[in-house]
């Protein structure tokens, strides 16, 4: 059981004189129940390889497979819906596609369109707003009278309401506070550890990927250019905006004071020098 | 996809002339076709039409699919000609139904005005970027202001409008997307599913419509912009010798026309 994208290419506009190669030949596989980042620059195909992931788009040539689902060009169309579920994605700014009057009729949204039942519907909504950390008198406010943070955390828990074995977030991050980018991080740990969840997210955030993230893939114009554990990946790739806690630990090596590559924090930096000195 | 009338570069005279120059030869165009009534001038207009739209190149893929959104209609209007004209020599019987010559003739007559028209706006969009188009509905509008018309205001609001319709349509895509994650079947979904999409897309694109049109608005205040104070345009248009030559061409299009219609 695993999730792999075999030699896809994706072509947007392919019958006009604007086509344009968004993912070229793409070869990566994607270890379950571990948290993977999807680096790179503006314009990569992140978020193009990422919609793949849940058939919002079929690849041009090439498959993705997920289990037992087998995603190509030719996929029929009624064989999408269960792969959409077993899939969540959470798009970028996904506070903009909430609509309903309500913060649980909006989180119901999704369930009820899998065809779930008013009983199942609530449990599923309560489960997924403990999950996102909203409690219960949230229920019956407005979609539109909360914060940005707020939204975001009801459009996350639209998508978990679904109970998807895999969840797919394209920045997460993005115009949140430095407090509200950990909360993200730590809701999808807690997802990750403890709720069984693959978990895989497009950003640009570097230091959080370093903190939080298990693996990585790096990706440049259309390819996959590099792929690996995040400890082995920041200690040997030198082409990237390094994260301030590797930057850190090289100043201090500069002093000659040698940090393990374990050390991903600043608290388990601070943690290794106490020791070390203790010793 | 193609989209109706969408703008299409490429470089040819009906591209390079200047917008006031199309738009006042789609005026005078649409009335000849409306002032028109024998088959004779429609056939000469519509050979006209044809060799413009060669001329632009926009022939080939968009305009087959708009004629394609015309064919319902058109049987539809058969239909209901055949049934309530009865005027004419009979032509032939289906049935108990008698078809007479004027139906026949009728129906011929708005199809061919229906592509007249279709064609020509679609020419006119399909030639001129949207901000040249509203920069030559301002400049044509110009000696309206002496009644007191807020030229400047409309103008904006057209150029406004035009603008954001390729960014309401990037938004569309996307809310579709995001609530396809959400079990929504757009394309192939029951009628009711269908519907319940429907709300969930145009909630947040209003939402993000009234939003987009604040930011624009505070945008365009904090950098001072004023619709009463003269402004000067970064693009400057310019009528040369073509636009009056291609003038002189319509002018002696419509002349013909009237001239078959009334004097022959």
């Amino acid at each position: 059981m695993s999730i792999s994208i075999n030699h896809v290419s994706y072509v947007y506009d392919s019958e006009t004189e604007l086509k344009w190669k968004a993912l070229d030949d793409i070869n990566v596989a994607i270890t379950k129940f571990k948290m993977t980042a999807i680096i790179g620059k503006t314009g990569c195909g992140k978020t193009t390889l990422m919609q793949h992931l849940n058939a919002l788009l079929k690849p041009t040539s090439g498959e993705v497979i997920i289990d037992d689902f087998v995603l190509t060009k030719t996929s029929k169309h009624h064989t999408l819906k269960p792969l959409r579920k077993k899939v969540g994605l959470v798009f970028q700014f996904s506070e903009s596609q909430l609509f309903e009057e309500t913060v649980f009729k909006d989180i119901a949204f999704g369930p009820k369109n899998y065809g779930a039942t008013d009983e199942e519907t609530a449990i599923k909504v309560h489960q997924a707003m403990q999950l996102v950390g909203l409690d219960e008198s949230y229920i019956h406010r407005s979609c539109f009278q909360l914060s940005g943070g707020e939204k975001r955390r009801v459009a996350i828990a639209g998508i978990l309401a679904l109970d998807p074995e895999i969840l797919i977030l394209d920045e997460p991050t993005a115009g949140l506070d430095p407090q509200g980018s950990i909360e993200m991080m730590q809701l999808l740990l807690n997802l990750k550890n403890h709720h069984n969840k693959t978990i895989i997210v497009v950003t640009h955030d570097n230091d959080l990927v370093y903190t939080y993230f298990d693996d990585v893939i790096l990706m440049d114009q259309g390819k996959v250019i590099a792929q690996n554990n995040v400890l082995d990946f920041f200690e040997d790739n030198q082409a990237v905006v390094l994260p301030q806690v590797i930057q850190f630990k090289q100043l201090l090596l500069k002093k000659g004071v040698h940090i393990s590559k374990y050390a991903r924090t600043i608290k388990e930096v601070l943690e290794e020098i106490k020791n070390d000195r203790i010793r | 996809m193609t989209v109706l009338g969408k703008y299409t570069h490429y470089n040819t005279l009906l591209h390079r002339l200047d917008p006031r120059t199309k738009l006042l030869s789609l005026i005078i165009m649409v009335v000849a076709i409306l002032a028109t009534t024998k088959l004779s001038v429609y056939l000469f207009l519509i050979v006209i039409v044809f060799i413009a739209l060669i001329t632009a190149k926009i022939f080939r893929n968009s305009i087959i699919n708009i004629y394609k959104s015309l064919v319902f209609m058109g049987l539809m209007l058969l239909v209901f000609n055949v049934v309530l004209i009865k005027t004419g020599t009979v032509l032939f019987v289906i049935g108990n139904i008698s078809v007479h010559q004027n139906a026949i003739m009728q129906t011929v007559f708005v199809w061919m005005r229906l592509i007249m028209l279709l064609s020509l706006s679609t020419l006119l969009t399909a030639t001129t970027k949207p901000l040249d188009l509203s920069l030559g509905l301002e400049k044509s509008m110009e000696p309206l202001k002496k009644w007191h018309v807020p030229v400047n205001e409309i103008a904006l609001i057209i150029s406004i409008s035009l603008r954001f319709i390729p960014v309401f349509a990037t938004e569309a895509q996307k809310i579709m997307k995001a609530q396809t994650a959400r079990g929504i079947d757009f394309e192939k979904g029951k009628l009711n599913e269908k519907m319940r999409g429907i709300v969930a897309l145009l909630v947040p694109l209003f939402v993000s419509a009234f939003q987009k049109a604040t930011d624009l608005a505070n945008a365009m205040e904090v950098r001072g912009y004023s619709t009463t104070k003269p402004r000067t345009k970064y693009r400057v248009l310019k009528m040369n010798k073509n636009d009056f030559a291609f003038l002189m061409l319509v002018l002696l299009i419509f002349i013909t026309a009237l001239v078959l219609q009334y004097a022959l």
